[in-house]
């Protein structure tokens, strides 16, 4: 299992970095928790990027855990009724 | 009630309407708190919820009557002097005045029943309110009116957005957060089958497509303003949540013969969504009905489109001879016609100069004519504000258990805009007056010989210059013994006093007086008549009535057509100058030589009394070895004013004076001369009546002690 | 942590109006008083949104737009340009500049409130 850290902005000025950081660390057969502790903000190109890394996974055959979300990326994801449905977002 | 072009703008009034009584309201609250026992801001406050509850009443909006119901019955009760207006009860009141906006504010903005937010906060302030009702009183016990037919649950939106709308800034989510404060977001489902496989997606091109249910009241096009940023570059669909709500209003909808304008007008949908499926059709073929291109595009249910089309085909059947109008932004011909004035203002500067070229004369014809066709922009038909009051008839009589056939004729005479929106209130006094005191109920009828079912007219025309709107009732008429015993009783006027039938008519109007014997819910919490008249005056209008009894009685309101400019006559008393409107001016005379105190003169073997203006306003100097006299008539009775020069014929515009001056009485507002100069606009009604009252007090006997 | 928004208008009461509008709703604000004004605050900072009138002195707003969106920090940064109602061949060069919403003056500050609002959080 390996952990990968997001931090800062999670956002459109941001992404063309975090996509890549993101989802280079995804990895065949294998679970990949993401901390989200550290994001300040979560927008529409930040939320694409946690839903696609999610289905990447699925494609690899591994588990992507979304861990410690910030109050920023909750009161983001309730916006989009997400909150509760990215697994294991605790 | 169906939102016709006409209800619309009659909502549009009622807004105006509730926010300047609700200014008033606060405004009054706010004195009562420094001065608890002024009678006179007691009554100016109870009517102001009085009001409003009876206009809301008239669109329906049920969360807004029931709420200030309370408030009225709570302030009748100050009013009867059985609850005292202490500080604390003013400061339970007014957040109940803020909350009464917040609710006018949302039935502005197309919010026609209260929000579950606006529920709870209307209880709480009610809760509040409980311990300073007198008895077991409960909120329960106001009026219920028939819901509106408007009962969508809300919107289902399908938004896919542009692959450059996060480059551009626009964050769909921001948008979906924007909509929680419409309403509730009940449902959201985002749609992520477009992402590309890893490598292949652009981390800052947009992929997502959202699925939403709104609950709210706000209407379509208010959820579709969300977008309108985007609205280019994305497919945005709004489609009811329960379309059934459309059909039925589609069908209550009066005609139109376009399918777009009836699906536009419901609602059902947007103008926007219109242009596209025309745009769709224009690409595809010219035979595709706009209806089925609607359908297809998933912008309209087809339940609806085919109500809108069973509407369309029983329009081609009736068809009459609508009427064309415009809508114009009410502001812009404000705009236009305070141009006119300053225009007006400059032509006046160059007939001062005394230049008397004949292009002069060209320039006053011009102006003239601008100043009319600016003018008549304004005026709109009567008919609408009329008509209004079909629903209240209709309300009243099941109330009363009454028959009236309610007539309406005249509805085509034109007045200006802003008039008509401050006349409707007093009219809805005298039409409720009528039907509550005026017209008998059906056995009573039959027994005096009249048909059980009470007729009530409203008819409005033109007469020299002013618009005349007359109530007409068959009913009981006034009783002349019964008013006057009243009037002695009340006070109002010594039971030695003889007087003409109409001026004792005349007494209906007086504060405080109120013929019936039964108060009933309606009009007879003795709000009316004397509002009625102080509104009428406001507008330099004026009321009588005329009654046969056993008969019925008519209620004349004459009312100038505009209210921005006047014809006027100037007159200088020393270095001042005034305007006296000039259908206030009967004639004018030189001033008899006489003694220097006297107050009247011989006119034509009539006494007529004066007042001199120079006396009055304190403007200091000699007089003029030669005054004269212009006579004004007010309700009848003529009055001389005492001036030295008499100037002529000016179009004045009107500008009205400060709120430091609202106080003052007499002069109705000022204009700027040729020159530069202000001269004040005498208000002829106030001045003479004021006058006579000083005259009376001064030639009453002193009271000895 | 409030969100920053830079207004860039000539006029100072709409400046003032429109600050005391969104201090009020908990953003923080930052003025310029023309394109080129505003570009100079536009030092790297982060700036959630601007707002910027269009006709001004020194440097108008559609100039300020074509070049805070070359800064790389400021590309993706929602604009809201006041536009008057005589000026849509303005709006259209703004929204082609980058610019994609709009306010029409004249705007009640509540209109500028909801503008902003369903673009960024407060």
């Amino acid at each position: 299992m390996s952990t990968v850290e997001l931090e800062g902005e999670l956002t459109i000025h941001t992404a063309a970095t975090q996509g890549p950081h993101l989802l280079g660390a995804l990895e065949e057969k294998s679970t990949l928790r993401v901390r989200l502790a550290g994001v300040t903000e979560l927008d529409t190109a930040g939320l694409q990027l946690l839903l696609l890394a999610r289905r990447e996974g699925q494609r690899l055959g591994s588990t992507v855990e979304f861990r410690d979300a910030s109050a920023e990326v909750r009161a983001a994801l309730a916006v989009v009724h997400l909150d509760g449905a990215l697994e294991a977002l605790s | 009630m169906s939102f016709s072009d006409d209800a619309a703008e009659a909502l549009d009034i009622f807004i105006t309407e509730a926010r300047e009584l609700l200014e008033a309201l606060e405004e009054g609250l706010l004195s009562l708190e420094s001065d608890p026992s002024d009678t006179e801001t007691v009554n100016a406050v109870f009517r102001s919820a009085h009001t409003l509850k009876g206009s809301a009443g008239l669109f329906g909006l049920n969360h807004l009557v029931s709420f200030t119901h309370v408030v009225e019955t709570l302030l009748g009760h100050v009013r009867e002097g059985e609850v005292r207006a202490t500080p604390e009860l003013i400061s339970a009141l007014l957040p109940c005045a803020d909350h009464i906006a917040q609710v006018v504010a949302g039935v502005a903005d197309g919010r026609l029943s209260a929000s579950a937010a606006e529920e709870a906060a209307g209880a709480a302030l009610l809760d509040r309110l409980a311990p300073f009702l007198p008895g077991a009183f409960h909120a329960a016990a106001a009026p219920v009116l028939p819901e509106a037919v408007v009962d969508a649950r809300g919107w289902r939106l399908q938004l896919r957005f542009g692959p450059d709308c996060l480059r551009n800034g626009m964050d769909p989510m921001s948008f979906l957060r924007y909509l929680g404060t419409l309403g509730t977001v009940d449902r959201v489902h985002v749609d992520d089958s477009a992402l590309p496989e890893g490598a292949d997606m652009d981390p800052e091109t947009s992929y997502l497509a959202f699925e939403v249910d709104l609950l709210t009241d706000a209407p379509k096009p208010e959820v579709e303003s969300v977008f309108e940023f985007v609205r280019d570059e994305s497919d945005i669909r709004i489609t009811p949540l329960a379309a059934s709500s459309y059909v039925d209003y589609i069908e209550a909808m009066p005609q139109r013969d376009r399918i777009g304008d009836v699906l536009l007008e419901s609602g059902a949908v947007t103008p926007s969504e219109i242009d596209q499926a025309l745009r769709i059709q224009r690409e595809r073929s010219l035979t595709v009905p706009i209806g089925q291109v609607l359908i297809e595009e998933g912008l309209a249910d087809p339940a609806v489109v085919e109500a809108a089309l069973t509407r369309q085909r029983k329009v081609a059947d009736s068809r009459s001879a609508d009427t064309q109008t415009i809508r114009i932004d009410a502001s812009r011909l404000d705009r236009l016609i305070d141009l006119v004035g300053e225009l007006v203002i400059a032509q006046a500067s160059t007939t001062m100069a005394g230049d008397g070229l004949e292009a002069q004369s060209e320039v006053t014809r011009l102006i003239d004519e601008v100043r009319h066709s600016a003018l008549s922009l304004r005026m709109v038909p009567i008919g609408m504000t009329l008509r209004r009051f079909e629903r209240v008839v209709r309300d009243v009589c099941v109330d009363l258990g009454k028959e009236v056939q309610l007539t309406i004729t005249g509805g085509d005479a034109e007045m200006d805009k802003a008039l008509v929106e401050r006349i409707s209130d007093p009219l809805l006094h005298l039409v409720r007056n009528s039907l509550d005191h005026g017209i008998e109920p059906p056995a009573e009828r039959v027994r005096c010989g009249k048909p059980a079912q009470g007729s009530l007219r409203l008819n409005a025309y033109h007469d020299a210059g002013n618009i005349v709107i007359e109530v007409a009732d068959d009913g009981r008429g006034l009783d002349r013994d019964k008013i006057l015993a009243k009037a002695v009783d009340r006070g109002l006027i010594s039971g030695s006093a003889s007087l003409s039938d109409a001026e004792i008519y005349d007494l209906i109007f007086e504060p405080g007086f109120s013929t019936a014997d039964a108060v009933s819910n309606l009009s007879g919490r003795g709000v009316g008549m004397d509002v009625v008249r102080r509104n009428v005056a406001a507008l330099r209008g004026s009321i009588e009535v005329e009654s046969v009894r056993g008969h019925g009685a008519v209620i004349r309101i004459r009312l100038p057509l505009t209210l921005a400019i006047i014809d006027g006559f100037l007159v200088g008393v020393g270095p001042s100058s005034f305007i006296v409107p000039l259908d206030r001016v009967t004639e004018c005379v030189e001033l008899p030589p006489g003694p220097r105190g006297r107050d009247c003169m011989n006119l034509r073997g009539e006494v007529l009394p004066f007042i001199r203006l120079r006396q009055l306003f304190g403007i200091p100097g000699e007089s003029a070895r030669r005054q004269n006299v212009v006579v004004v008539e007010q309700s009848g009775q003529r009055t001389g004013l005492v001036v030295d020069a008499l100037l002529g014929e000016f179009q004045t515009v009107i500008k009205p004076l400060g709120p430091l001056f609202s106080n003052l009485k007499c002069v109705s507002g000022s204009t700027i001369l040729g020159n530069g100069d202000v001269a004040l606009i005498l208000d002829v009604g106030p001045l003479v009546s004021e006058h006579t009252d000083h005259e009376r007090a001064r030639q009453a006997p002193i009271p000895v002690g | 942590m409030g969100k920053t928004i830079l207004v860039v208008d000539d006029s100072a009461s709409v400046r003032q109006v429109v600050s005391i509008a969104l201090k009020g709703a908990g953003y923080d604000v930052l003025v310029g008083t023309d394109g080129k004004d505003a570009l100079a605050k536009l030092d790297g900072r982060r700036v959630h949104l601007i707002i910027s009138d269009v006709n001004m002195p020194n440097m108008d707003g559609i100039q300020f737009v074509t070049e805070a969106k070359k800064l790389a920090a400021y590309k993706f940064t929602p604009i809201i340009m006041l536009t008057t109602e005589s000026q849509e061949d303005k709006k259209r060069q703004a929204q082609a500049a980058g610019a994609k919403a709009w306010v029409t003056k004249p705007f009640q500050p509540e209109q500028m409130l909801a503008a902003v609002s369903k673009l960024i959080a407060p």
